[in-house]
């Protein structure tokens, strides 16, 4: 079976090594990281991601607008993208259906590796 | 006194046929104008022997309390029905005659009833009346209606203490706000490198050799703090976050199956039989849904963790109407429900050990907590106590005297 492809936006540069460490050691991934907001969309452009994790508070540029830009290009449009977030608490992320806030599906910061995983195989199945 | 100087006078000076006339009129004239002062001026007065037996009343203070002067007078004054509804004045009146009779001016609050029983404050005066010699011979009795100026009191008072409430509370309400900007600021900055910590733990988890004990076990220790950490961190930003809320109608049964489904999983494991017996056609509470499902699932969060080895976790929604006044329900101002108001109720029951009676009292207190070993924030009720007063709702947390186990009861505001 070929690795899922996860991309991982966060403007932390020690998260993002170490997400991309603990997924790939699963064997299951392959984990292409960026640490700035505006080279998000060119990054899933050229590595067709099978899911996007997210950050949103980033210096550069806010996640909500990647969010948007990613849902405005055709070729990106149907890539599941999770907001990876120290805004949202656990609270909020169990107390909204399926872990979605406003329909967008959230992980409230800290997250284990495996939380990562489990919501990688809901949302890219095969 | 008066009229026997007339008599006297006029016996002395006028003829026989017009002494009898001036002195029938001028008796008259003196009665009437006497018997006006007394009878119309807005004060009660009266008199009385010096052991206290009512020998006059005017009437004003008859036609007050809708009192015959025949069924009164001669009477001991603290036997009439102006004192009679409460023996404490009753005392208070005799004691007062006593220090009257030998020369004491006395004076005190005192309540009368109305014709229709309405209770008046009246303004009460014993004075004494002497003669040359200064012998006490009568008492005048004395009463001014102040129910008036009591009200206006009250309502001055009323409406001071509101403003101090409204300000303390204010300035409250600023300092939390200032609180939860500080709290959120801060726990956003710790959540970035916590993920870093449990990141890299969980690396370093994954490639130590398996036979090396102590470095796992350290690692674990350091994803135990981690998670600790967090749970603080989370209740803190909740509890900074539950100070406002948006208030729409909602059906509380739809609130209490969600917090049912997020803790479904705890409820399993701990083999809880969940009863629900929620009522149809309920009215619609005014709640801010998402804070209101999370106080009840803490709530029943609680009641699962009361018993770890099972039990009934028994869950109730039905509306009552408040017929009598109780702790906050009556008609103050302060009161979270008025008579005749419909509330809409929420029930959730456990058969768990219960709660020491010494610990109740604390229970809303933040950082209370009898679970701390068990990692327990104390935070929870805290924000169940906000959520609650945000909603001028009303929390009560008992043992349940049918049985062994605790009873939450809240009551909700409808949507009108």
């Amino acid at each position: 079976m070929p690795k899922k492809k996860i991309l991982v936006i966060d403007d932390e540069e020690d998260f993002v090594q170490l997400i991309k460490l603990n997924l790939e050691k699963t064997g299951d991934y392959e984990v292409m990281t960026e640490t700035k907001g505006v080279e998000a969309v060119n990054r899933a452009l050229e590595f067709k991601p099978d899911l996007i994790f997210l950050d949103i508070m980033m210096p550069d540029l806010d996640g909500t607008i990647v969010m948007d830009d990613i849902k405005a290009n055709k070729e990106l449009e149907d890539i599941p993208v999770v907001f990876l977030t120290a805004i949202a608490t656990k609270t909020d992320q169990f107390s909204s259906k399926g872990g979605t806030i406003g329909g967008q599906q959230i992980l409230a910061k800290p997250v284990t590796t495996k939380e990562l995983v489990e919501c990688i195989k809901v949302n890219v199945p095969f | 006194m008066l009229e026997k100087v007339i008599y006297w006078l006029a016996d002395i000076l006028l003829p026989q046929n017009v002494k009898r006339r001036l002195s029938i009129e001028a008796l008259q004239e003196s009665e009437r104008k006497t018997r006006a002062i007394f009878d119309l001026t807005y004060q009660f007065i009266g008199m009385l022997t010096t052991d206290g037996i009512l020998i006059e009343a005017n009437r004003a203070a008859l036609e007050f309390s809708g009192i015959k002067a025949s069924s009164v007078l001669g009477k001991s004054f603290w036997e009439t029905p102006w004192w009679t509804h409460s023996s404490e004045l009753q005392k208070k009146l005799q004691e007062g005659i006593k220090k009257a009779a030998l020369g004491e001016f006395v004076a005190f609050e005192a309540t009368h009833h109305d014709q229709n029983q309405v209770l008046h404050y009246i303004d009460f005066s014993l004075k004494p009346v002497k003669d040359e010699a200064g012998k006490v011979i009568y008492l005048i009795p004395e009463g001014r209606d102040i129910t008036e100026r009591k009200k206006q009191e009250q309502d001055l008072h009323d409406a001071y203490r509101q403003l101090q409430e409204a300000q303390h509370q204010l300035i409250q309400s600023e300092k939390l706000k200032m609180l939860g900007a500080v709290t959120s600021g801060v726990a956003h900055e710790l959540k970035n490198p916590l993920t870093i910590i449990m990141m890299g733990v969980e690396y370093l988890a994954s490639t130590i050799p398996n036979d090396n004990k102590v470095a796992s076990q350290t690692l674990r220790q350091i994803e135990n703090a981690v998670g600790r950490t967090d749970k603080i961190i989370t209740s803190m930003l909740d509890l900074a976050r539950s100070l406002s809320l948006e208030m729409k109608g909602e059906d509380i049964v739809v609130a209490l199956e969600e917090a049912l489904v997020l803790l479904q999983n705890e409820i399993q494991k701990s083999q809880i039989r969940v009863i629900k017996e929620f009522n149809s056609g309920l009215p619609q509470a005014r709640i801010d849904k998402n804070r209101m499902v999370q106080a009840l699932l803490n709530l029943i969060s609680n009641a699962v963790n009361a018993m770890p080895q099972g039990g009934d976790l028994t869950l109730r929604a039905y509306a009552r109407k408040f017929s009598e006044a109780g702790a906050d329900v009556g008609n103050r101002k302060d009161d979270i429900f008025k008579i005749g108001e419909t509330a809409v109720v929420v029930e959730i029951e456990d058969n768990g050990t219960g709660i020491p009676e010494e610990t109740l009292g604390k229970l809303f207190n933040p950082f209370f907590t009898t679970r701390r070993n068990a990692g327990a924030t104390g935070l929870g009720l805290a924000i169940v106590r906000n959520i609650v007063d945000l909603h001028e709702a009303r929390i009560e947390i008992a043992n349940r005297k049918d049985s062994r186990g605790v009873i939450v009861t809240l009551e909700l505001k409808i949507k009108e």
